[in-house]
């Protein structure tokens, strides 16, 4: 989830200042996910309560999709902006394809079920489809 | 867009890295203007041909005028 930038001096200040927060949101994803398991029961649990707990590992992973707009809007540099933008749009375009074939295979295939959880990390894997797309387009450009 | 870039940059003796860095950007940003792969937006545009000292359209060729 590491942006690419090929200028070894160059850093944008808005990667530098994702790179930092995206460590923060990761560590806050590992405490949140083994700290609800081991400190409540949750099978044990009903309601809102249960619901709430078991939602907030999810928080740190919306925070990373936050991140990765805020960084794009904040990035000085409008050529690897477009290159974000674009590998963002083919990680969005490769992991909707899959999940939308992969629901008609659940439900009409007799596929098995794919939890949800699963959407945001096809979503991260296909960030570097996106990159390698980059840079073959880059590649036949030049 | 075709430009003059790489010329003008050549003239000055300025490396890509040089122009990246008076420019703020990244080398990679400029050898992607230079190559036509990429086309700067107005400021970046404006900026570049201030570097140089020159008008936009001595820095970029209009698309109305590529042969």
């Amino acid at each position: 989830m590491t942006t690419h930038v090929a200028n070894t001096r160059y850093r944008d200040p808005a990667t530098k200042r994702y790179n930092r927060r995206m460590i923060g949101a990761m560590l806050s994803y590992i405490v949140l996910l083994f700290g609800v398991q081991r400190a409540f029961d949750l099978d044990a649990m009903h309601g809102p309560a249960r619901w709430v707990l078991a939602a907030l590992p999810g928080l740190p992973v919306a925070a990373v999709f936050w991140l990765i707009g805020d960084m794009i809007l904040d990035m000085r540099d409008e050529y690897l902006r477009l290159l974000e933008v674009r590998k963002a749009l083919i990680a969005t375009g490769v992991s909707m394809t899959l999940v939308s074939i992969l629901g008609f295979l659940e439900m009409l295939g007799g596929a098995p079920h794919l939890p949800l959880f699963y959407v945001p990390v096809l979503w991260f894997g296909s960030l570097g489809i996106g990159q390698c797309a980059n840079m073959l387009i880059e590649q036949q450009r030049s | 867009m075709i430009n003059h870039l790489r010329a003008l940059r050549a003239a000055r003796g300025w490396s890509q890295q040089h122009l990246a860095e008076l420019l703020e950007v990244s080398r990679q940003s400029v050898n992607a203007i230079e190559t036509g792969r990429y086309d700067p937006s107005l400021p970046l545009a404006f900026k570049l041909a201030e570097l140089f000292d020159l008008a936009i359209e001595d820095v970029f060729v209009s698309p109305s005028k590529e042969q």
